[in-house]
């Protein structure tokens, strides 16, 4: 099984919100994995400010986790 | 990520534009790229590196030094001032998509014979998909941290002969680093700290917002309004006791006019009752007559300014200077016809001009003479309307005087009757006097009474009003409470959800590795699996090779079995993590023995997905060549022209 589709099997369980979220936040960890400390909090914020409002998420042309 | 095409343009000892087509074929997915030492092997090394990631990422360093990258060839033909550009254009294959990055360093010739780049360099990606326009893409650095990220490259595109880190006994903090970020480890791990970070700070707002404010404001809300309500209700009594208390003193003034010994005290207390109160309304209304004048009077503040500015103008009118004789206007068209009106010529430089230049400048503009006039009669009657206030206002304060006191002697003969009434021998009178008196007294109070609860009440409506318009506002937040507290939710439980699985997915990743490194390095070692029993990955990274005794073995490792060694770990990374990267190595087999670069070339096309090697002649051949052979789809030579000192890329034909 791929690395990818293993760790998609991991949170299977896991409510649909809660993987949304983290789908979105290892996107986004994936995208800024050069830089030794990030800054990422508006970013993580609107992630899950989107989820918990139901909004889908804004559209970007970097999508690795689909 | 699958190399498909690189065109380098000026690019170090690359002159003018070279080009190479990597081989994607399954059946044939090597490229060999030969050069002697010297040739240009790493320059292209590098040309593909700083392509994708710049000088570099972050603290991440890439390469040395960007300005050795301009060709010296094209700056030599070059004259200063000429534009310059070094460039190299990488086309490749992600997830189905065919994606060209490019990056540009541009500048021109300085007088000293150096490149002067501009400020940095130029990069765009861009992403071409099947039937649709190429897409620019806005985030590329993101987008190629997406596909492979700077920090992992390492470990995809490597000089073979410096690989053999991760077999080194003190190497576990490294092989702990390249698991982590090629097996999205690091990822899972910084996603877990920010979601953390970011339930701490929903936690502090929350508890900040859901303080129980708006039950206490909604509590306090209800105590105002019962308190007003209690006011209300106790005003409305003492306005019935005053109704009643006065209904009751004009009974008791009837009776006292009834009787005959009071007759005439109680209507002279009647027709003085009533003259004090048209004294008592006529100071009131005079009393807001004051106030008004009293305000309307703060230009008396000015006076002194207005005294001395009329002064001055007194001044210059007894001087003559306003109005003045002579309008400029006048002299002016004088001076531009060159002619006095007795006839005679005023030429530049003669008295005549001079005189006339004199007049000119001891007259005033037309406008401002007039302004100087509007302003005396502006301010001639300031004085006068001053004294006319000072005068009503003393008028006034007089009347009010006067009031006072004609209201006192009133009241004193208002007390006058009210003692000879109560002190009367006829105990009726005295009896109704000293009713009346407590009916009186009655109506003071509660008089009293009204004026503190009025007070109270303006105050509590204007607390009852901003407690209301503190709800509102309370309310408000608490719908941004809700989803406050479902963010919280989800931050915390996402950061669990990394917790739970992490140590699971990084075992399971080791064991894997573990596995599948073992698997490469006995195909790969020549000693083979005799020799090497096992490989192992230790819980705390440490990678071990036991011998065919038990014992670890990687202290006795030589150089090249150490190399293999770290080969079969990356390649054993790459696989378990299914990147579809290639694997681009420079002088790979260098170090090598004939033995190792035999299997090596025998099994690496079927560990990679993509296979770039940069080789030297002697690094490739005999057995070694001929294991590749039918693996190679694309063969090119570094030629280097003694001449021009620059390197030209040749294909070779495939066999």
């Amino acid at each position: 099984m791929l690395l990818k589709d293993r760790l998609r099997q991991m949170f299977v369980s896991y409510d649909p919100d809660i993987q949304r979220v983290l789908s979105e936040m290892l996107d986004l960890e994936q995208q800024n994995i050069s830089y030794e400390r990030p800054r990422l909090k508006e970013q993580v914020n609107d992630i899950i400010t989107n989820v918990a409002e139901n909004k889908q998420p804004k559209s970007g042309n970097v999508r690795i986790s689909e | 990520m699958m190399l498909d095409r690189i065109v380098l343009e000026n690019f170090r000892q690359y002159f003018g534009r070279n080009k190479i087509e990597f081989a994607r074929d399954p059946q044939r997915r090597v490229t060999v790229i030969h050069g002697v030492n010297g040739a240009g092997k790493t320059s292209l090394f590098i040309a593909l590196n700083w392509c994708l990631y710049g000088k570099s990422v972050d603290n991440v360093k890439i390469i040395d030094n960007v300005g050795e990258l301009m060709s010296k060839e094209a700056l030599s033909r070059s004259v200063v001032g000429d534009r310059l550009i070094a460039s190299v254009e990488l086309s490749f294959f992600h997830d189905g998509d065919r994606f060209i990055a490019r990056r540009a360093l541009r500048g021109s010739k300085h007088t000293d014979g150096s490149f002067l780049s501009d400020n940095g360099d130029f990069f765009t990606l861009m992403r071409a998909r099947p039937n649709a326009s190429p897409e620019t893409i806005n985030n590329p650095l993101g987008m190629i941290n997406a596909i492979l990220p700077s920090n992992v490259r390492t470990y995809f595109l490597f000089d073979g002969e410096k690989i053999d880190n991760f077999a080194k006994p003190e190497a576990a903090k490294e092989v702990k680093e390249a698991i982590k970020l090629v097996l999205k480890l690091e990822v899972l791990e910084r996603a877990r700290r920010h979601l953390e970070a970011a339930a701490d700070e929903y936690r502090r707002e929350l508890k900040r917002m859901s303080s129980g404010e708006s039950q206490t404001l909604l509590e306090r809300e209800e105590q105002t309004r019962a308190e007003l309500d209690r006011d209300e209700k106790r005003k409305g009594e003492l306005l019935a006791e005053i109704s009643s208390a006065r209904r009751k003193i004009v009974d008791i003034d009837a009776q006292l006019r009834t009787t005959k010994d009071a007759r005439e005290l109680q209507e002279k207390r009647s027709s003085r009752e009533q003259a004090q109160r048209e004294f008592q309304q006529e100071r009131e209304t005079l009393v807001g007559q004051i106030r008004e004048l009293a305000i309307g009077a703060h230009f008396a503040i000015a006076q002194p300014a207005v005294d001395r500015a009329l002064e001055i103008l007194d001044q210059k009118r007894e001087r003559g200077e306003i109005p003045s004789n002579i309008r400029q206007q006048f002299v002016q068209d004088l001076l531009a016809q060159n002619r006095c009106i007795c006839g005679r010529p005023l030429h530049d430089g003669t008295l005549e001009h001079q005189s006339i230049q004199g007049l000119l400048r001891n007259s005033l503009p037309g406008s401002l003479e007039n302004d100087v006039l509007d302003t005396t009669a502006a301010l001639r009657p300031f004085q006068e309307r001053l004294d006319r206030r000072c005068s009503d206002l003393n008028l006034a304060m007089r009347r009010r005087a006067e009031l006072t006191d004609a209201i006192k002697k009133l009241d004193a003969e208002l007390s006058d009757i009210q003692i000879q009434l109560k002190g009367s021998k006829i105990e009726e009178i005295s009896g109704l006097e000293k009713q009346r008196s407590e009916f009186l007294a009655n109506i003071d109070s509660a008089n009293l009474e009204i004026g503190g609860i009025d007070e109270r009440m303006k105050k509590l409506s204007k607390e009852f009003d901003e407690l209301r318009k503190q709800r509102e506002k309370v309310l408000k937040e608490e719908k941004r409470v809700q989803v406050l507290s479902k963010k919280l939710s989800l931050a915390e439980q996402s950061a669990d959800a990394i917790g739970e699985i992490y140590h699971t997915f990084a075992n399971e990743m080791r064991l894997k590795i573990e596995a599948k490194t073992k698997e490469i390095f006995h195909r790969l070692a020549w000693k083979g699996e005799d020799h090497f029993s096992d490989i192992r990955l230790s819980s705390d990274y440490n990678l071990e090779v036991i011998d065919k005794y038990g014992r670890p073995a990687r202290p006795e490792l030589s150089a090249g079995e150490r190399q293999v060694l770290s080969l079969s770990f990356i390649t054993a990374m790459a696989q378990v993590s299914d990147e579809e990267a290639p694997l681009v190595m420079d002088t790979p087999f260098g170090r090598l023995s004939s033995q190792h670069r035999n299997t090596i070339t025998e099994h690496l096309p079927n560990l990679a997905s993509q296979l770039i090697l940069f080789v030297t002649d002697e690094e490739l051949r005999d057995q070694a060549r001929k294991n590749l052979e039918t693996r190679i789809g694309g063969e090119y030579r570094l030629q280097f022209d003694r001449q021009t000192s620059c390197t030209s890329i040749e294909e070779e034909k495939v066999l």
